[in-house]
């Protein structure tokens, strides 16, 4: 074997051990083993179905969630359904005035705050395993995701699943067709100046 | 540092860590000839969590970006059949609208997660096996050719050697047999025959001349392919490049360049109105699909600079065990949804 190929034949293997390592490690590192199942249920089978897709900041979100006994299939009645909502409010900064005790001063405060966790909100039977809540969506942000935390409970049994439902203070239209032109220009650009990506 | 605060996923990730995944899935991308949207929606769930709906919308954004970049550069050296691209367009857009629909659907069931990750460990363990099982058979032709000139050597004996001419005769069929079944790269503009190929030729119903690509085949076949391909991109955020175009080579007869340039093209459109139908649904975070891009970019242009070096068989068995790995992972994460481990 020549230099050549053997210098070839390290490179491939480093490469691999790279490759390999990549694979193995990066799920372990980030989030102590990657993503876990968020909607392992016992008991219920729990469909949340928004009104809309897509919400804006200040409409009222409003949520059906459908109960079903996970065994029989059949529609769970009377069971105290809450769900825990965070928002997403967004990177801002605030200018607070704070009298001082002696009373001669003020203070600028900036915060950021990213998300807000609410108070549970109890739903509303509505019959037939139907739960209905609302809400309405009070953010600064103008783009965004609402984490719902639907927990179901009835004669001791217990489970939640998890969803995160988007809002726009945007045409949703304008979002889709604006981030989509974006990708694409952005594209054509890396395309013009290095002569394609290589597929 | 670096923390980036995705708004759809509703969730903080390292923004130097997602361009780093993006700059490795970009590298393969770029060493293998590969889109990488089947490795890159999976991989952005499994490393940060993205929930997959959301890695899926992304992922079919970013493509929009990356195919855009791939087809200027085959439209400049002609290598797009319109009038193909244009057919397949017919089912691809249809397909890439239900694809999103199902995606949708799946959504409000809460079944998502374990729907796309049950299918997603189907298609990777096809996609490994048949890279695994190929690079294994390259490797034993080499070895094979191997052990001959190690026998001239006087290093080894061969099985039917006796003489010099016997050697010759074991050499020449050896090295024919090996020209035969050698890695096709992507310059090589043979003609390739098979029975399918023949017959979709002889078929005069409804058939199209397709002066760019060479070939003449019935209308409807391209619609087919791209309504199949469509619904696998908006459902899983891929590109479907690996079943595209070995279905144009092997069943239309379309040479390899031409594949290659009219899927990139049809995939900049079909990925296009995928985004837009994910976008509409709350999938696509416009944060995420930049920060893969930034590493993609970068990545692919290493990875295209790499394949001219590194084309070994045993760097294709390795990203077969890489794809098996992101397989395995997937699985354990369908199994412990469905309680069983």
């Amino acid at each position: 074997m020549n230099d050549k190929m053997k210098a070839r034949n390290i490179t491939a293997w480093v490469l691999a051990g790279f490759l390999i390592t990549a694979a193995l490690a990066v799920p372990v590192s980030a989030g102590g083993g990657g993503s876990a199942p968020k909607d392992k249920t016992n008991y219920f089978d729990i469909t949340i179905v928004p009104e809309k897709s897509m919400f804006a900041p200040g409409d009222v979100m409003k949520i059906k969630i459908t109960v079903k006994d996970k065994e029989t299939h059949e529609p769970v009645e009377g069971a105290k359904v809450t769900v825990n909502m965070s928002v997403y409010q967004g990177h801002f900064t605030e200018t607070k005035e704070i009298r001082t005790e002696n009373g001669d001063g003020i203070c600028v405060v900036e915060q950021t705050t990213i998300k807000s966790i609410l108070d549970p909100i109890l739903a509303e039977e509505e019959g037939n395993g139907i739960y209905v809540v609302e809400k309405d969506l009070s953010t600064k942000a103008d783009l965004g995701g609402v984490t719902l935390k639907v927990t179901v409970e009835k004669d001791g049994k217990v489970d939640g699943v998890e969803r995160v439902i988007s809002f726009m203070g945007v045409d949703p239209w304008v979002y889709a067709v604006g981030s989509t032109l974006l990708a694409v220009i952005c594209g054509l650009g890396i395309g013009l100046i290095f002569g394609g990506i290589k597929h | 540092m670096f923390e980036i605060y995705l708004p759809i996923a509703n969730m903080t990730v390292n923004g130097l860590e997602v361009i780093l995944l993006g700059a490795l899935v970009g590298f393969l991308a770029g060493l293998f000839g590969v889109g990488g949207g089947f490795i890159m929606t999976p991989a952005l769930n499994i490393v940060f969590g993205i929930p997959m709906t959301v890695a899926v919308g992304s992922d079919l954004t970013q493509i929009a970006a990356t195919s855009s970049s791939g087809a200027v550069a085959h439209k400049r050296m002609g290598n797009v059949d319109i009038k193909l691209a244009s057919l397949i367009l017919c089912g691809s857009v249809i397909g890439v609208l239900i694809g999103v629909e199902i995606t949708k659907y799946l959504k409000s069931q809460g079944m998502d997660d374990l729907v796309l990750k049950e299918i997603y460990v189907i298609l990777l363990v096809i996609i490994g096996t048949i890279m695994i099982v190929e690079s294994y058979k390259a490797m034993r032709r080499r070895h094979e050719h191997i052990g001959i000139r190690k026998a001239v050597m006087g290093l080894k004996r061969i099985k039917d050697v006796h003489s010099i001419d016997d050697f010759k005769r074991v050499f020449k069929t050896k090295e024919e047999e090996e020209k035969k079944h050698e890695f096709k790269e992507i310059e090589e503009e043979d003609e390739i025959t098979n029975p399918v190929i023949k017959k979709l030729r002889d078929v005069k119903f409804m058939s199209i001349e397709l002066p760019r690509a060479g070939v003449r085949i019935p209308i409807f076949i391209p619609p087919l392919l791209g309504l199949f391909v469509g619904i696998m991109a908006g459902m899983l955020g891929v590109g479907g490049g690996f079943i595209m175009v070995p279905a144009m080579i092997y069943i239309l007869g379309v040479p390899t360049v031409v594949a290659i340039g009219t899927d990139l093209f049809q995939m900049v459109i079909t990925s296009s109105v995928g985004s837009v139908g994910h976008a509409l649904n709350g999938n696509v975070d416009i944060y995420l699909v930049m920060l893969i891009l930034a590493g993609s970019t970068i990545g692919a242009q290493f990875g295209a600079r790499a394949s001219k070096k590194l084309k070994g068989p045993r760097i294709r068995l390795l990203f077969g065990l890489v794809i098996a790995i992101v397989m395995l992972r997937l699985l354990m994460d369908v199994l412990s949804t469905m309680g069983l481990i």
